[in-house]
């Protein structure tokens, strides 16, 4: 293995300022690379993954660098291999209704072309106000429009990626239905950078209804009720429920109608709404503010019982996914992790740490999957076989 | 291939002597699915009645090196049924239990065996317990669904005219119990929404039975809305109607189903007994349907309505009540089917294509069908782009059959050369293999069949689908 080998292989074929020195913005998890890769385009991206596979180094892939907090402490990482200004491209189709985006092109970026063309990526995931194409798809990134619109992996309809080798694939046709072959690019998308980079998704895109509301209401409401209220997504933030209602303008007064049966609330239309649609889903005061963030996942019904006596500084709920996130300001021990683990494991889901002091990722997984690692590890191996990608950044360490 | 008797009466001491069948002749029902093109006849059908009884007989599969097929209902369009090495085909038919409806976390976990419809008609039955709701049905509805299995969808992620709002099968399946080749029982996912780790569900889902054996699956389901509204449009040209599905689309309407039909397809549901009262003289329908509160389902309807008239549909009827609107779609769901009232034997194509290819498709469909001599009647999922061109032939005159599959290599090729793909519902099977090249370079293909061996690294699991060899 060596770094030096591996540096003039790539010097000699990418231009001169696509190898940088690191500087601290690429710290991870208290881990320095020896150096930042900088490639200017797919091809330069294919020539460095090429060299770095070869020679054995380990890479860490990333855009704005907004959730290198996420995952386990690398086991190892020589190269940071940044991909802000590859492909940034924003390619919507508005008669297909799909779009395709290179992984650098930033999600305000992409909301704001679509916008202007009446159409939208219809997904709101976290930190939205500072991701990358890139960061969301790769780590599936999603929030409550999930509901209605399904999540950012059932969106996608094609993956364009570079391997570890350097090899650039495709994975899937962008036809909404396509069998042909497995589908690979379920696997990418979600994989947090694990088995190779994308650089480009071809997803749906919708049209932006003719109304959008959101409605606040001080308090939460049963789910069941919220259900049957029908909105198309639904946060709650500290105690206070946000329902979102859009469509034709006679669906929304009809739902807004019935929303004032059951509880009193504030409504926002139109653009004012969709900004605090996207302000409160984007969630950046709880990932700015507070030292460890838990993801909670269970079956819907069931996420109350789990959140209950759970003393967290700063709480999003999404009730009809079944998920919360945790802040916490204080230090959180190990115990009180594995316990609420145990606890949400019998009923059926997740804790993931999606934020957390060195000294407490060091002692723990932070994916918390028990099972089928042997299969995860075994899937790893067909794609990443020299564990160039992300090393130990994933479930079970791999 | 023919199996030791040893084998056999293993496999009898796992399910039961009532279990089994060995006799030639009732093996003969088995070498056959629904694509009706190739045969292909297995040494043994075993009929389990539980994931440890499939366990088992995977397990002595799997010591045996004995190919393994999975059979649903064998409803499959592309072979993926047929046991072309021989071997042991496992049927779950009798593994078709509802075993639970959650509506509380909105899931419904059954047995792969269960019929598609069974499931929305089990959570149909529930309305009467809890009257403020709008009842639970399971969205992923393939025009097989009176028929196909649960993991027959699940393994070629069956589609259905529902899938433009609510996904195919894979977009629908939480979690997955199966059984591995080496017998060994698995759950991925679950009741969540998502699970972390790679997304093993998704990638087995569509796998054509060529990784595991799915045992149970637990499903999305989801509410109904207070009112659907059914609309039937009638056009003199199939321009018209594809501009039509594309300015709905693109005026944010969200419809639940939009599917075309052309005179062919449209006449031969007409002639038989599933009539719906489908305009005859029209050379393409959209049959629509659209969801919400009533005052907001009237108002898509109407926004709807004003878009298909100002597309050029000569006739544009809203379904006065649900019974009209079921005749329509009841008709609409058989049009496979009504293919025996205008040809002996027919191909059922199975591309997709982007939308606003329809036009050029068409065309050149007609101009292979002009080439061999064929009608080729067309049903297209006009929301997703999903083509299905129906190839009627006579196979009683030679060479007609061997023609016909011609000419679906033919249309499958312009699919792709026109940005689609080879298969968007039917999977690849054993029918198109030799055209999977048209769609993945041979690293990706190879990347493909390394995932494979993670799940079956013996190659017993369905042995000869997807992957020319």
């Amino acid at each position: 293995m060596s770094l030096e080998k591996a540096i003039r292989l790539v010097e000699g074929e990418v231009s001169n300022d696509s190898i940088r020195e690191p500087s601290p913005g690429y710290v991870v998890d208290g881990l320095t690379p020896k150096v930042v890769f900088y490639p200017r385009d797919v091809n330069e991206l294919s020539i460095m993954m090429k060299n770095i596979n070869k020679e054995g180094l380990k890479v860490i892939p990333m855009v704005n660098r907004s959730k290198l907090f996420l995952g386990n402490v690398p086991k190892g990482y020589d190269v940071a291999l940044d991909l802000g200004r590859v492909h940034r491209v924003i390619e919507p189709d508005l008669e297909e209704m799909v779009g395709v985006f290179g992984v650098s092109a930033s999600l305000m970026d992409v909301r704001r072309e679509l916008s202007r063309l009446n159409r939208r990526l219809p997904i709101d995931p976290p930190l939205s106000s500072r991701s990358s194409i890139g960061g969301v798809f790769s780590c599936n990134l999603f929030g409550p429009l999930a509901y209605t619109f399904m999540s950012t992996r059932d969106i996608t309809l094609r993956v364009r990626a570079v391997m570890p080798d350097g090899t650039i694939v495709r994975w899937g046709t962008g036809m909404i239905k396509d069998v042909a072959g497995y589908n690979i690019k379920r696997l990418f998308i979600g994989s947090c950078g694990s088995l190779g980079i994308i650089y480009e998704v071809m997803t749906r895109i919708a049209a932006i209804p003719e109304v959008i509301s959101v409605a606040r209401l001080n308090g939460e409401l049963d789910l069941l009720i919220m259900r049957r209220l029908k909105p198309v997504g639904a946060v709650v933030i500290n105690g206070t429920t946000y329902l979102r209602f859009e469509g034709v303008k006679e669906e929304v007064e009809y739902r807004l109608g019935k929303l004032s049966e059951v509880s009193r609330s504030d409504v926002f239309y139109g653009g004012e709404a969709d900004d605090l649609w996207y302000r409160l889903t984007s969630m950046d005061e709880l990932f700015d503010n507070y030292t460890t963030v838990l993801k909670v996942i269970t079956p819907q019904y069931v996420l109350g019982d789990a959140l209950k006596g759970v003393r967290a500084d700063y709480v999003v709920k999404m009730p009809m996914l079944g998920e919360a996130y945790l802040g916490f300001g204080r230090p959180l021990n190990l115990d009180f992790i594995n316990s609420l683990r145990t606890r949400v494991s019998e009923l059926g889901g997740y804790v993931i740490i999606m934020k957390a002091p060195l000294d407490v990722k060091r002692n723990i997984d932070v994916w918390g999957l028990q099972q089928n690692l042997d299969i995860m590890a075994k899937l790893k191996s067909v794609f990443d076989p020299g564990n160039t990608m992300c090393y130990g950044r994933f479930v079970g360490g791999i | 291939m023919g199996l030791s008797k040893a084998i056999i009466e293993k496999l009898i001491s796992i399910v039961g002597e009532s279990n089994i069948i060995t006799d030639d002749v009732e093996l003969l029902v088995y070498e056959a699915d629904g694509s009706f093109v190739y045969t292909a006849k297995p040494d043994v059908v075993v009929f389990p009645r539980s994931t440890e009884e499939v366990a088992r007989v995977v397990r002595v599969a799997w010591e045996n090196r004995v190919p393994i097929v999975g059979r649903g209902s064998g409803t499959s369009l592309s072979g993926g049924a047929l046991p072309i090495e021989g071997g042991i085909v496992i049927s779950l038919a009798r593994m078709n239990r509802v075993l639970e409806l959650d509506l509380e976390n909105e899931t419904a976990t059954v047995e792969a065996g269960v019929i598609n419809l069974w499931v929305s008609d089990a959570l149909a039955k529930l309305n009467y317990q809890y009257p403020i709701d709008l009842g639970y049905y399971f969205p992923a509805d393939p025009g097989s669904q009176r028929v196909s299995t649960i993991g027959g969808n699940i393994s070629h992620n069956a589609g259905g005219v529902k899938c433009f709002k609510y996904g195919v099968t894979v977009n629908n399946v939480r979690g997955l119990k199966v059984v591995l080749p080496n017998g060994e029982v698995r759950s991925f996912g679950g009741k969540v929404v998502e699970s972390p780790g790679y997304d093993v569900v998704g990638i087995i889902s569509g796998s054509e039975g060529t990784m595991a054996i799915v045992t149970e699956a637990t499903l999305r389901i989801v509410s109904n809305y207070e009112s659907v509204k059914t609309i039937l449009a009638a056009f003199n040209s199939v321009e018209d109607a594809g501009l039509a599905v594309s300015r709905i689309i693109s005026a944010g309407i969200r419809p639940v189903a939009l599917e075309f039909m052309d005179r062919i397809a449209v006449n031969a549901i007409e002639a038989g007994p599933w009539g719906g009262g489908l305009p005859t003289d029209a050379e393409a329908i959209l049959l629509i349907d659209v969801e919400g509160s009533e005052p907001g389902a009237n108002s898509e309807a109407n926004r709807m309505i004003e878009i298909l008239k100002s597309s050029g549909a000569y006739m544009v009827k809203l379904a006065k009540d649900r019974a009209e609107a079921n005749r329509w779609w009841g008709a609409r769901k058989q049009a496979f089917g009504a293919m025996g009232f205008v040809g002996p034997n027919y191909i059922t194509g199975d591309g997709t294509i982007p939308r606003k290819k329809l036009p050029e498709a068409l065309r050149r469909i007609r101009e292979v069908g002009n080439k061999y001599g064929f009608r080729i009647a067309n049903v297209f999922h006009a929301g997703d782009g999903n083509l299905h061109p129906l190839i009627l032939y006579d196979e009683r005159k030679p060479g007609e059959r061997e023609r016909a599959l011609q000419a679906e290599d033919e249309i499958l090729r312009m699919c792709v050369e026109i940005g689609g793909t080879i298969t968007g519902e039917h999977g690849v099977g054993y029918h198109k293999k030799h055209l999977i090249g048209l769609l993945y370079t041979d690293y990706e293909l190879n990347v493909m069949k390394k995932v494979k061996s993670v799940f079956d690294p013996l190659g017993i699991m369905n042995p000869g689908k997807i992957f020319p060899q």
